[in-house]
């Protein structure tokens, strides 16, 4: 009962940006997409997403799902690209269900956007425009976005990198809490491998254009795989209470 | 979903009454907004050159008997289709200008800025240089000539962007190539033109409403109509769009088609427009700016809000071009260009929130 992702090729125009990246992601749990600058986070969520022509298969349960239908189901928030428009916060909430947008807007529709944005600590800055808010508000405004459209794969592009720890800390529990309750796959590309180890139950690592491997935090984040893939020496310690923490140490 | 449940006592039911208050209040000035333009609307047809006495137009607009013919010539023949045709023209720039400020992302995009109003004039003019007449429908050849290069405009620009993926930048620039190049197709044209030619040639591109007839108000009205009908189902989709090309993606817009289309649709309104009573500036520009600041950026009140502006500044302007000179008629689309620039200053101007 999960994502699976096979064989997945998408390229820049000549230029290769991923070649047969296979992962799989479980339901109800986060998984973290971990790799260094340029390794190809972005694309392979965008792939997965539909917004990219990619070779390579996507399916959940079984279900081989067509690109459009990817695009229609699936949740992809981009990172922070800037949103400089006049819409009110709870406005761009709503935009998450757009097929589901009428002439009117049903009562209920509205006050479960207001429900999560309160959830997600935005309930006063529901009627403030979305040009007027700080990034890390603005990022937790698409983050409320993606979760409206109640997406059966929910695909986050570093959804922690505008905001303060506190807030680090509410997003990841409320993504956690979302793909647990309503038993979907979540991807989140993270760069803190310290927040990774702790909050994903799941970690792919990107590495030379390929996933170079995937499984429990403890298993994937090790002292030689920081030297190998992300070129460094970090101390590596498996913490008693679960969660992995990774201190880098310095660049080789 | 468990703990909202609880929290619906609280915030939450504050933020749902309060968006079902603006709601309401955009849709009370969408009101007004009707109600205004009736009002600005009869008194267009209430003033013109004849300065006849407005109980007895009033008479003959609303079917009382016993006024005389030339009133009565002079209301349903001249006054009313130049009403009409300054309100139809208005709303289908005001829609336009708004649809285009959304698909390129661009505040000073205007139904002119692709080109396409460069196109119908350059399409006039070899009509009127050329003498040509069709044979069965000897009026309409000019605005067929001005539709037709209108078409081309936009097919030239279309071609360009899809080359590069349709995106709002490649389109602009593509735009401006083919603005500036029916701009010297024109000048070409209007340098070959004999003098008596060439004046003819000059009022075509003023914008009047002298022009409307009781057989082209229709016609605009049809193609306007069909171009909004079009657009209504994407309404929601353009306000995704406000967001930038990646966010309206990940929220399921297929942004390429979206842009495609609703490029076509204000080709074909923009056409439509100063197909028969030539070039009319800023309120396509002007209009949605105004509608933006009174209602935001929710396509659904958005959109009717820019036709009404557009609609409200052209009765307007109608009603000053026939009081700036006492017995004649200045072109439309002289007054619409003078009062808009000042009317854009104020409008951006004002106040400390920005609207774009």
């Amino acid at each position: 009962m999960t994502l699976v992702v096979s064989d997945l090729i998408v390229s820049y125009g000549s230029a290769p940006v991923l070649e047969r990246a296979c992962f799989t992601a479980p339901r109800g749990r986060l998984t973290a997409l971990i790799g260094p600058n340029g390794s190809g986070k972005s694309t392979l969520l965008k792939a997965v997403a539909g917004l990219l022509p990619a070779a390579g298969s996507v399916r959940v349960d079984e279900t081989d799902l067509e690109r459009a239908r990817r695009r229609a189901e699936f949740s992809y928030m981009p990172q922070d690209t800037g949103a400089m428009v006049s819409l009110t916060i709870l406005e761009v909430v709503l935009l998450g269900r757009l097929r589901a947008l009428g002439w009117a807007i049903p009562a209920a529709e509205v006050s479960r956007a207001a429900a999560l944005l309160d959830r997600l600590g935005l309930a006063d800055l529901a009627h403030r425009t979305i040009d007027r808010v700080s990034g890390g508000q603005r990022q937790l405004a698409f983050l409320a976005q993606a979760l409206f459209r109640e997406p059966s794969v929910l695909l986050l592009d570093e959804p922690t990198a505008a905001l303060d720890l506190r807030r680090q800390l509410t997003v990841l529990e409320a993504v956690r809490a979302d793909a647990a309750a309503r038993n979907v796959p979540a991807i989140a590309a993270m760069h803190d491998l310290t927040l990774a180890g702790h909050f994903a139950d799941h970690i792919v690592c990107l590495g030379g254009r390929r996933v170079d491997v995937e499984g429990p935090p403890e298993y994937v984040l090790t002292r030689d795989r920081m030297r190998r893939i992300y070129e460094i020496d970090a101390d590596v310690e498996v913490s008693p209470g679960g969660g992995v923490r990774v201190s880098p140490l310095r660049a080789l | 979903m468990d703990r909202s449940v609880a929290a619906l006592s609280g915030k939450p039911a504050g933020a749902v009454a309060r968006y079902r208050s603006l709601t309401a209040r955009r849709i009370g000035l969408i009101a007004a907004a009707v109600v205004l333009l009736a009002a600005v609307f009869v008194a267009d047809i209430l003033t013109g050159p004849a300065m006849l006495p407005v109980a007895t137009v009033l008479d003959v607009l609303f079917g009382a008997e016993g006024a005389d013919r030339t009133t009565v010539a002079i209301v349903h023949a001249i006054r009313l289709p130049m009403a009409l045709m300054a309100m139809l023209v208005g709303i289908a720039l005001g829609v336009s200008g708004a649809l285009m400020q959304t698909i390129l992302g661009n505040p000073l995009a205007s139904p002119y800025t692709l080109g396409f109003s460069a196109g119908a004039g350059f399409g006039a003019a070899v009509a009127i240089l050329t003498g040509l007449t069709l044979p069965l429908l000897p009026d309409l050849t000019t605005p067929l000539a001005a539709f037709v290069g209108a078409a081309m405009a936009a097919a030239l620009v279309y071609g360009f962007s899809t080359i590069r993926g349709m995106s709002a930048e490649v389109m602009v620039l593509a735009g401006i190539a083919t603005l500036f190049l029916f701009q010297s197709l024109l000048s070409m044209v209007q340098y070959l033109a004999d003098p008596e030619v060439l004046q003819q040639i000059v009022f075509w591109l003023f914008g009047s409403m002298l022009k409307a007839n009781a057989t082209n108000v229709p016609i605009v009205a049809a193609i306007t109509a069909v171009g909004i009908l079009l657009v209504l189902p994407d309404l929601w989709r353009l306000t995704a769009l406000r967001l930038g090309d990646q966010r309206a993606a990940a929220v399921g817009v297929d942004v390429t088609r979206l842009r495609v289309k609703v490029f076509a649709l204000v080709a074909m309104l923009t056409a439509g427009a100063v197909a028969f009573v030539g070039t009319i500036g800023f309120v396509g520009l002007v209009a949605p700016h105004l509608a933006r600041m009174l209602v935001g950026e929710d396509q659904r009140f958005l959109l009717p809000m820019s036709a009404l502006a557009g609609a409200l500044i052209m009765a307007g302007a109608s009603i000053l071009s026939k009081l700036i000179s006492p017995g004649g008629v200045v072109p439309i689309g002289i007054v619409t260009a003078v009062i808009g620039v000042p009317f854009l200053f104020f409008l951006l101007l004002r106040g400390r929130r920005r609207y774009w």
